[in-house]
């Protein structure tokens, strides 16, 4: 049983999967995969929560390449829940487009089974695999949409880019594997890389490494395409798409930064290049009127929290891991919320929501509040770890520029609320409902800090908390 | 250190010398009598007929996919002989569920109608 917990969920989900792509071709149960699907994905989250709950030190099995158990199962049952909530959305969405495309449920279901195999792998291949399924599964579900005609679009512009990233990638770490010689990372945690560091074959690598990762988290230099990629989706999947991207970068990179001794002046490269993007993806941000473009080019700034997380130390990694979770889960929402929508997603066709429909704007509402980091709500907490982290680590600068960004952030997330609540007429809301509606909002915010939590005492239990030898 | 580089170059430089080689070297030095018959592609004889830009049905990106998926199946099949000497019932569930994979691709394509070549939609 130990051996093989690394691959149970991925087992499930792939089997899972493929049933429901067979059952999908007879017309009779098509109408039913929808549920299937989402009753498989909310399976896999349930799975890898007891398998967390119930095997808190991970072990490592199937020739060594895989984890299981512990902060792996967590972090798997994290995407299954964000990649669950999207399956949901988009059951509405076929539901009313007479479910044409309805390959998207198994393809997101194995997308499932890739992406949380991804942290919890121990060998290179395996991780590019991982990797690139999770990738080319995010350029299908872009283009998803017959109707609308920036979508295939955007999918052939994310394709292009990505596959020119994952090049960058791979290349880099065929330069790693001719500098060690091995593919397993826990082969790569004791060398000697101080060695290394002035050798330019480890320069090379790391650069192109870089490069690749930089591409799929959408950092300044290489955002270029996610403002087109994400305000071109189809909107029922674009939550989904960029949660995907996102996951995929941070498990990776936190993957090499633990594993791999990285100079302490590129991690300070790194995190300068995260502050620029800071101010890039907001400044951009402010500027747009279409709420989807706004979330494209807010995505770069999320990704630069992420890289700045992710380059402060063992403290920083799980606070970028605990982040892009956060993150992941909460663009699935608002994407999806948004996207039941049949209007275009334009500021002024909010005008006066709050009244007409008072739940479904209060969600919105907390979405988009949660992305902007306010306080008693979980995107706060998440932020707050982020530059906590980044200051112990010493990274003043970049943290101050970068906070700077997420204050300008506060002002285009506030702005659809506004929208929302603005309305001619004036309508009385009575205490009781204030009172629900404000107990709700610190609920959702608290909860989550448990969850915070049993992460944290999983990361340390894992051994990613260790000093290097 | 730039000694190390020197073997690669000479073999990039011998391939990409070679395959130029090849390429240019009948322009110096074949004769050329051009002929009407001769200057046609090759038709096997026959004058050809209409374009030769056209559309290809959309069914076959998929013929294309499905060959790419057998053609992987074989890249696996040879080192999996050696491996099946090592560990037999390890290779077994390896090949099981390999094919298996396979399998599910290709019921989905055959129940798609790929190989339905007289059906216009998809």
């Amino acid at each position: 049983m130990n051996n093989y917990m690394g691959i149970l969920s991925a087992g499930w989900l792939i089997i899972g999967g493929a049933l429901v792509l067979i059952a999908g071709t007879f017309q009779k149960v098509r109408r039913r995969i929808p549920e299937l699907s989402i009753a498989i994905g909310g399976g896999a989250t349930l799975l890898n929560g007891l398998l967390a709950w119930f095997y808190p030190l991970p072990k490592s099995g199937f020739f060594g390449m895989v984890w299981g158990g512990g902060i792996y199962s967590f972090l798997a049952a994290g995407v299954m829940l964000a990649i669950t909530v999207g399956l949901s959305f988009l059951w509405r969405s076929h539901r009313e487009g007479g479910y044409r495309g309805w390959e998207a449920f198994p393809l997101t279901l194995f997308i499932g089974a890739a992406l949380s195999t991804l942290p919890a792998s121990n060998h290179l291949l395996l991780s590019v695999v991982a990797l690139e399924t999770v990738s080319l599964g995010a350029y299908v579900l872009t283009g998803l949409s017959w109707e609308n005609r920036y979508a295939p679009e955007a999918a052939v512009k994310y394709f292009l880019l990505g596959a020119v990233g994952f090049a960058f990638l791979l290349l880099g770490i065929s330069y790693l594997y001719g500098l060690t010689g091995t593919l397993y990372l826990h082969h790569l945690w004791p060398m000697r890389w101080t060695a290394w560091h002035g050798n330019s074959l480890f320069a090379l690598a790391m650069v192109l490494i870089a490069i690749g990762i930089l591409f799929k988290l959408s950092i300044f230099p290489f955002h270029w395409w996610a403002p087109d990629v994400y305000g071109g989706a189809t909107p029922s999947s674009a939550g989904l798409v960029v949660a995907l991207g996102k996951l995929n970068a941070a498990f990776l990179a936190g993957v090499f930064l633990h594993y791999i001794h990285i100079p302490s002046d590129w991690l300070m490269g790194l995190a300068s290049i995260a502050a620029i993007s800071s101010l890039y993806g907001n400044l951009g941000a402010l500027g747009q009127t279409s709420i989807q473009r706004m979330l494209g080019y807010s995505s770069i700034a999320h990704g630069s929290y992420i890289l700045l997380g992710l380059v402060s130390g063992p403290e920083g990694r799980l606070q970028a891991w605990g982040y892009t979770l956060v993150y992941a889960l909460t663009s699935t929402l608002t994407f999806g919320l948004l996207s039941l929508r049949a209007e275009p997603m334009e500021y002024k066709s909010l005008r006066g929501l709050g009244y007409n429909q008072p739940g479904y704007a209060l969600a919105v509402a907390i979405c988009l509040a949660s992305l902007s980091g306010m306080p008693p709500l979980i995107g706060f907490f998440a932020k707050y770890g982020i530059f906590t982290a980044a200051f112990r680590a010493g990274y003043w600068l970049p943290s101050i520029v970068a906070l700077i960004g997420a204050l300008i952030g506060y002002f285009y997330y506030w702005r659809p609320i506004a929208w929302m609540y603005q309305a001619g007429e004036e309508i009385p809301i009575r205490m009781p409902a204030l009172a629900l509606s404000t107990g709700v909002l610190v609920g959702l915010g608290l909860l989550p800090m448990a969850l915070w939590g049993w992460l944290d005492y999983l990361y340390g239990l894992a051994g990613l908390f260790l000093p290097r030898p | 250190m730039l000694q190390a580089y020197v073997g690669p170059l000479i073999l990039l430089s011998l391939g990409a010398g070679i395959g130029l080689l090849l390429v240019y070297a009948p322009t110096l030095l074949a004769p050329r009598r051009p002929l009407p018959q001769k200057m046609v592609p090759y038709e096997s004889g026959m004058d050809p007929v209409g374009t030769t830009r056209q559309r290809f049905s959309v069914h076959y990106y998929k013929v294309a996919m499905l060959f790419t998926v057998f053609d992987v199946e074989l890249a696996l099949m040879y080192p999996w002989v050696i491996f099946f000497r090592e560990d037999p019932s390890w290779a077994l569930l390896l090949f099981i569920s390999f094919t298996g994979v396979l399998a599910v691709g290709y019921v989905y394509l055959l129940r798609t109608g790929v190989f339905d070549w007289s059906r216009k939609e998809l």
